[in-house]
């Protein structure tokens, strides 16, 4: 008798499992073929296509977003770390204002950028300078419409716009993470992982409304986070005086032209530019591609500055051809010693050669010699796809410059000190 | 102050010698920097060392000695001709440690001479001793001619990292704020330093020009800086 009983409620259960599970199905289908609702968490492929088409958005229109906002900045290098609060006007689609106001971790004082679409003009108060730099206006910025000058030259990547974006896609993986509330606007957090080992990845805040970066954390190959910019407050409007832009240079105060970067050749025209051999590394990391190449002026020698990018990061790889080194200026305390970010020191073996490297911010920089040639390479991505990408440039046998030895050194103090010292 | 000026005036402040704007000075800057405020430690700790010596005394019986063997010697050139040491067989081989022969080698010294061994064991010492303390001067110069050699490859490296860093100003999705800060920061810190000074110092490094300094700019003097400097 209770064994039947038993065997009746299990029966019986079992029926009523059955009976739900049978019922739920249809509603579950029914929920995924629903296009998600305003608010709700968006489904996993709807909220890919939306990350898409707000990086898109960011791109191709970031320019005609006219605002007013106070912006904070916060860098982390390899010794330290550096922030800043700014306050920025941006009337669409060129003028824009930058005041970055003094603050304790930020070892400058008070300083104006404007860029009035044609050029840039810093003001420095505290040297009595304003530097101008034509034709580096971010015109194409704020968002970045294309990419660098001459980025559409024939036979170059256009790094920005339809195809910079399709290089995005092709090395990162873009995804919604969530929809977060910041600086009184919502914005949806984007995710950029890169599909391809040893690059940094990045997460955004775009406004829900507007084409419009809220916030940008950065992160290193490492997985630490290298930089941080986000807006305390902002306020979209177009109501902006255009005087605003103009800087009304005080008197007494000397005014530095720095020429403008040159357009982004093609390989052969930088060839042909520069007279002399520049050697392209054989090995790449995967996912970056040949941008072009410029010709930059130091001293009385001229150095090829060829670019590679995924898309979001860049490898810029620097050819100094072999020149005398009497009319070499010797070198000055820079902005390392502004803020103690660069570490420099470390020395690591190539092939057949040394080579020295630095780190800077969250870069990475090798640098070596051979016939004469000095080669640089610098990038936030891993250190040893730098280190392939170096082993892999063919030039001939290096000539490595003498380092002072231990012993050196005993003969050279004794000498000063019993000899030279009288 | 830099550090070349700095070392040069480094045993004056150790011992006390400059005048207090320079005493000031030097005191700021070993404050600030590391190799030199090491250079002046080790100074430092030698100075200390070598005061903590006292003059070795020579033993009572070394006079006396000394003109024995004077008179010895004279007598066996006399008799001999030949100005031999005494290692002939009538003379007992005493056994010495095998560094002494070496020390009285390298200093020109053979058994028998003038020297006894009071004075060697006072000449060894002194030079253990002198030595020691020099080690960490000569260790610190060593380290200082690496950190000097480091110092030059950052001056080097600077452009570099600007150009990288400008170039980055142009990616889509790059934060513009940011990357002004730093642009902006490399550019002050370079104009401050030798490279881009204002006035004089640029005119004649020839790294400037004055492109027109009343027509152009009422406000002030304009320059065009021709080129990165290196």
């Amino acid at each position: 008798m209770s064994k039947r009983l038993v065997a009746a409620v299990v029966v019986a259960l079992v029926a009523m499992v059955l009976a739900g599970i049978l019922a739920y199905q249809p509603a579950a289908q029914t929920q995924t073929n629903t296009s998600p609702r305003l608010g709700s968490p968006p489904s996993r492929a709807a909220g890919s296509d939306l990350a898409h088409s707000l990086l898109r958005a960011v791109i191709e229109r970031g320019n005609e977003v006219s605002f007013k906002a106070t912006q904070t900045i916060i860098l982390w290098y390899p010794t330290g770390s550096s922030a800043c609060i700014t306050n920025v006007v941006h009337k669409a689609p060129n003028l824009t204002r930058t005041d970055y106001l003094p603050s304790a971790t930020a070892t400058s004082g008070y300083r104006v950028v404007i860029s009035d679409g044609e050029s840039t003009w810093h003001y420095e108060p505290s040297l009595g300078v304003v530097f101008h730099m034509p034709g580096t206006a971010p015109d194409k910025s704020r968002g970045g419409s294309r990419g660098g000058p001459g980025a559409d030259s024939p036979g170059t990547v256009s790094a920005a716009g339809g195809d910079g974006l399709a290089l995005i896609e092709a090395n990162y993986d873009i995804s919604l993470v969530s929809t977060e509330s910041l600086a009184g606007r919502k914005a949806h957090v984007i995710k950029l992982k890169p599909k391809n080992p040893g690059n940094p990845s990045r997460r955004i805040w775009v406004d829900t409304e507007l084409p419009f970066i809220l916030r940008t954390e950065k992160y290193g190959p490492d997985g630490f986070i290298s930089s941080l910019s986000f807006y305390n407050y902002i306020e979209f409007t177009s109501q902006i005086d255009d005087d605003v832009f103009k800087l009304q240079v005080p008197p007494g105060v000397a005014i530095v032209t720095i020429p403008g970067t040159e357009d982004l050749m093609t390989l052969e025209e930088l060839q042909k530019k520069a007279g002399f051999a520049v050697p392209v590394p054989e090995f790449v990391p995967a996912g970056y591609v040949l941008e072009g190449g410029t010709l930059t002026r130091r001293g009385d020698a001229e150095v090829a500055h060829i670019r590679f990018t995924d898309g979001l990061n860049t490898i810029s790889f620097f050819v100094e051809p072999p020149a005398p080194r009497a009319g070499r200026r010797p070198g000055v305390p820079g902005f390392s010693d502004d803020v103690g970010t660069m570490n420099v020191g470390r020395q690591v073996a190539l092939d057949g050669s040394k080579g020295l490297l630095a780190d800077y911010q969250d870069a990475t920089l090798v640098r070596w010699e051979a016939s004469g040639y000095e080669f640089t390479l610098i990038g936030e991505v891993d250190e040893s796809l730098l280190l392939d990408m170096a082993k892999s440039v063919d030039a001939p046998q290096p000539r490595t410059p003498a380092r002072d030895s231990f012993g050196g050194s005993v003969i050279k103090f004794f000498y000063e000190f019993f000899w030279a010292g009288r | 102050m830099t550090c070349e000026k700095a070392m040069s005036l480094i045993s004056a402040y150790l011992d006390k010698e400059l005048g207090f704007d320079e005493y000031r000075q030097v005191e700021l800057h070993l404050a600030c920097c590391e190799a030199c405020s090491e250079e002046y430690e080790a100074l430092k700790a030698t100075q200390e060392l070598l005061g903590t010596l006292q003059a070795a005394e020579l033993p009572r019986e070394f006079w006396p000695e000394l003109r024995e063997k004077l008179g010895r010697v004279a007598a066996e050139e006399r008799s001999s001709g030949l100005a031999r040491s005494g290692d002939s067989p009538s003379s007992p081989r005493t056994h010495e440690p095998w560094w002494r022969g070496l020390v009285l080698a390298g200093a020109g010294i053979t058994k028998g001479s003038l020297l006894s061994s009071a004075a060697v064991k006072g000449l060894v010492s002194a030079a253990l001793v002198l030595l020691l303390a020099t080690a960490p001067m000569v260790w610190s110069a060593h380290k200082r001619s690496s950190a000097t050699e480091a110092s030059s490859q950052i001056d080097s490296l600077e452009p570099y990292f600007h150009d990288y860093i400008i170039s980055e100003y142009d990616r889509p999705l790059s934060d513009k704020t940011s990357v002004g800060f730093v642009v902006t920061g490399q550019a002050v810190t370079m104009y401050t330093s030798d490279l881009l000074g204002p006035s004089t110092r640029v005119t004649q490094a020839g790294s400037l020009r004055d492109t027109s300094p009343s027509a152009l700019s009422p406000a002030g003097t304009e320059y065009t800086l021709i080129s990165y400097p290196r």
